[in-house]
């Protein structure tokens, strides 16, 4: 059961487009594993639905109603696509991650950032934010940390222990810069998540600020 | 994270308010962009702002004017009997009604967001193919017809006018966790709550659509409003917190659980 859910102002600017795209993926991940985020997202589409109905109209030209009359026209009839066939059945990362990442859990490359932390990178068009996948051992206590920006973290597996929080699958970890925090994975499985941001992060001891730059955090 | 973000987290903080509030205010500001920059263009006329006007009258011409809201459940009801005529029947007819109401409006929501009129065009002609091509989709349960077309239009919008992506989830992904039972009770009540999402817009009154509008849209800060209109700046305050208080409470988890 999912406890810790998107805030407001994260899933409206998702619902009106202006959401990065890492940002964005971490949300549409969330929201293939929360039920209730996803009636969350039809409520502010539906603000969206609204708002193009108190729209002032602009006119259109005259001939766009029959060239798209005419461009579907003859057009074959559209059926829903079929659902894809249930290979992946048993998948632990939902899409639209698993896209980006290639592959599901058991395909991917990591790399490790430090010890008993790997990371994979994921290329987004735009680079507003940055997002990552990372992979900590159970135990692990990442070094205590503040942000220069807003960080987003989305647990898929295993546990992370945030503040006075115990997060699990699904559940999200919002900071932005004045949140100094000193996360560790829970025991038993290791806690996988993906984490955005959009700055670089503080690290409070001179030791993890000197790695710093040459893992690129 | 916009500057004015930032203001308002150190703003806080030094009153010494706790995260949860911070959040509150950051919401208020995101429904407010939403708000910009899908419909800066609710109906009122260019606001007059002569110095000698008392405010009540320079914030009157400002007021939505016929956005003849009341109209419209009827009117949803009409364009989802036109959508499924689409599907099965490939109507034209039903087509044609569809696309003078929404082609415009298509229109003006790319304007908004700062295409310029071919670009605009071309999105609308897009997304109105987008509409015939996907109209067996349209599910009336769990989106108006508006909310439908919206989506389409802003998707489309996305990717062509910003060039970006914008990931969503697969409702076929095996990964993903389904509703709990979908009684119809929670049907209803997920009705509901879209058409609450409506009713509580058009609760807002004038005077706090007048007040969003600018501070939004016209991008002016509070302090700038309360000059403009002549009113004291708490009011200014009170009446955005009061607006978005109201539309809030419609995107709050049940469980409440936001950090």
């Amino acid at each position: 059961m999912i406890k810790f859910h998107l805030s407001n102002d994260i899933l409206l600017s998702y619902s009106a487009g202006t959401l990065d795209e890492a940002s964005s993926l971490l949300v549409a991940t969330h929201l293939a594993l929360c039920p209730t985020c996803r009636a969350r997202n039809r409520s502010a589409d539906c603000l969206g639905g609204y708002l193009l109905d108190c729209l002032e109209e602009a006119p259109v030209s005259s001939t766009m109603m029959d060239s798209v009359l005419s461009k579907v026209r003859n057009e074959a009839s559209y059926s829903v696509p079929k659902a894809p066939s249930p290979a992946l059945t048993d998948a632990i990362i939902p899409d639209p991650l698993r896209s980006y990442l290639g592959g599901d859990l058991n395909g991917l490359h990591w790399k490790r950032l430090a010890p008993r932390v790997q990371q994979i990178s994921i290329n987004t068009l735009d680079h507003g934010s940055k997002a990552r996948l990372l992979r900590f051992q159970s135990g692990l206590t990442v070094p205590a940390h503040g942000h220069g920006g807003r960080e987003l973290t989305l647990v898929l597996t295993g546990s992370l222990c945030d503040r006075d929080a115990i997060l699990y699958r699904g559940d999200i970890a919002e900071t932005d810069e004045r949140t100094e925090h000193q996360p560790f994975a829970g025991p038993g499985e290791d806690c996988v998540c993906l984490a955005v941001t959009d700055a670089p992060l503080r690290f409070k001891s001179m030791y993890a600020r000197l790695l710093q730059p040459l893992f690129g955090i | 994270m916009t500057v004015h973000d930032r203001c308002l987290i150190a703003t806080a903080s030094q009153r010494g308010a706790k995260w949860s509030s911070v959040i509150t205010d950051l919401g208020n500001h995101f429904l407010a962009r939403l708000i910009a920059e899908t419909a800066s263009a609710v109906r009122f006329k260019e606001p007059s702002f002569a110095a000698t006007e008392t405010w009540s009258k320079a914030e009157s011409p400002m007021v939505a004017e016929g956005t003849a809201l009341d109209d419209l459940r009827p009117k949803a009801a009409e364009f989802a009997t036109r959508i499924r005529q689409i599907a099965n029947d490939r109507n034209e007819a039903a087509f044609e009604l569809l696309f003078r109401y929404f082609a415009p409006r298509i229109k003006s929501y790319c304007l908004k967001l700062g295409a310029d009129a071919s670009g605009a065009e071309e999105i609308t002609q897009e997304a109105m193919v987008s509409i015939w091509r996907n109209a067996a989709q349209f599910d009336p349960s769990k989106a108006s017809p508006s909310t439908w077309i919206f989506t389409i239009a802003r998707n489309l919008a996305i990717d062509r006018f910003r060039k970006t992506r914008r990931p969503q989830f697969d409702p076929n992904d095996p990964a993903l966790v389904p509703e709990d039972e979908p009684t119809p009770d929670r049907l209803i009540e997920q009705t509901e709550k879209q058409e609450n999402v409506r009713k509580i817009m058009d609760t807002l009154s004038a005077n706090e659509r007048a007040v969003l509008m600018l501070s939004f849209y016209e991008n002016l800060s509070h302090g700038d409003i309360s000059k403009q209109l002549h009113i004291p700046l708490g009011t200014v305050k009170s009446r955005i917190r009061l607006a978005f208080t109201k539309i809030r409470s419609t995107l709050d988890a049940q469980d409440g659980a936001n950090r």
